[in-house]
């Protein structure tokens, strides 16, 4: 088993054993099983599944990074919402507002337009969380 | 006669600013549930930041990242956190006699808080940039904040950033801290997660890439998390003023009502004496 942590500024979101789990990391999506060797990774916006009980989970996530141990897996990120939290309307909302504010690029300073990217990228991460399975 | 109503009008002003000292009191609960909710949830996340940056750091390659390395200007940059509004017992007060006792010399200084705003401008300190404590989210003000730190910082216009606030440690106890934020020092870090140096780390991309992009994070989490420590302890030294100064208050009228009955009694038990003389003088 393996000890998963996810935490958010706000609070934390799981912490509980589970069989394994899938992050987003920049390089690439990776699945980490038990014993895996330490590992420190940063996250892009995406998906963290996790298995527990044969039972797949689906995490919406936003940027952080994760620590891998022998047995535990820590991951910090500034967004996770499990799927039946994600509003639909909100978010398809929270993207326009960012589509908007990055037409505006001239306008914005740096941070700014990078905020904007960001919530961008959150907000489409969210949004595959939850219309997953539609498509099927 | 004077003496009693002297008396009785007091007892009713007492009164009256019991209810407003019981309202604020109130009021003050609420929000202090609310944000020391806040800064307790989001402690796990900066000390779990901490202890990632601290692996991160022993196998980073490169030296000198502008927020680690030293640089020796004399001057610093202070910020100071403070309440906006006072009536919170000694919050305030004591965030600067810390202050003064410290005796930072050659400092800037940023203000959050009218409170820090008006006691850095009475004592005379180059004040850089001052802001109300709700004039935008939280999470703004740190990035606001963590960027003029930044920018000092890697110009070389400061050799250190500190910030002091109150640590909220309970709803009665809050302790001014100091912290220092850059150049970020790491070492004492490492000490403290000496028990599980897992020898064999891989990185994902490079140990070097997430150090840079891990260190302003960090420095972001930290203000951030001294803004919601601070919230929390204002809020919670304001209801423990506001709920002593409501039984102070009660305690008062207790006695001033005392003091009103034995002075009527005593104007009663004249008149009844001037009664019973004046009839025993007929007779």
């Amino acid at each position: 088993m393996l000890h998963l942590q996810i935490i958010t500024p706000e609070k934390t979101v799981f912490d509980d054993e589970v069989n394994q789990v899938s992050l987003p990391t920049t390089t690439g999506q990776i699945t980490v099983l038990p014993h895996h060797i330490g590992l420190v990774t940063s996250l892009q916006p995406g998906a963290i599944i996790y298995l527990k009980h044969q039972k797949e989970t689906h995490l919406a996530s936003g940027y952080g990074f994760a620590q891998v141990g022998e047995d535990n897996v820590k991951v910090l990120v500034d967004l996770a919402a499990p799927e039946e939290e994600l509003e639909e309307k909100e978010i398809e909302a929270a993207k326009r507002a960012a589509e908007e504010a990055l037409k505006q690029k001239h306008t914005l300073s740096e941070e700014e337009y990078a905020v904007a990217a960001a919530n961008l990228e959150k907000a489409l991460a969210q949004l595959k969380v939850k219309r997953r399975h539609r498509r099927v | 006669m004077a003496q009693i109503r002297e008396i009785k009008k007091r007892i009713k002003s007492i009164q009256s600013t019991k209810r407003v000292t019981h309202a604020m009191e109130l009021v003050e609960a609420a929000k202090m549930r609310k944000s020391q909710l806040a800064a307790t949830s989001s402690r796990p996340y900066s000390n779990t930041l901490h202890e990632i940056l601290s692996h991160v750091k022993t196998k980073s390659q490169k030296k000198g990242h502008p927020l680690l390395a030293e640089n020796k200007t004399e001057k610093q940059l202070l910020i100071v956190i403070a309440a906006d509004r006072g009536l919170a017992g000694g919050l305030n007060i004591n965030i600067f006699r810390e202050i003064l006792r410290l005796e930072i010399k050659n400092a800037s200084v940023i203000t959050v808080g009218k409170k820090a705003t008006e006691f850095a401008v009475k004592t005379q300190k180059d004040l850089v940039a001052s802001y109300r404590s709700d004039e935008k989210g939280t999470l703004d003000l740190a990035r606001d904040l963590s960027k003029m730190a930044t920018d000092a910082y890697t110009k070389k216009e400061v050799g250190k950033v500190t910030i002091i606030y109150q640590h909220f440690e309970s709803t009665i106890k809050q302790t001014p801290t100091l912290i220092q934020l850059l150049p970020i020092d790491i070492a004492k870090h490492i000490e403290t997660q000496n028990g599980n140096g897992s020898s064999e780390l891989l990185f994902e991309p490079t140990a070097d890439q997430i150090l840079e992009t891990i260190l302003p994070h960090h420095l972001l989490t930290q203000i951030y998390q001294v803004l919601l420590e601070a919230k929390a302890s204002e809020h919670s030294a304001r209801m423990v003023a506001m709920k002593n100064a409501t039984e102070a208050a009660g305690d008062l009228v207790e006695d001033l009502t005392l003091t009103y009955n034995q002075a009527r009694q005593e104007a009663i038990t004249k008149e009844l004496l001037d009664i019973t003389t004046a009839q025993k003088a007929f007779e």
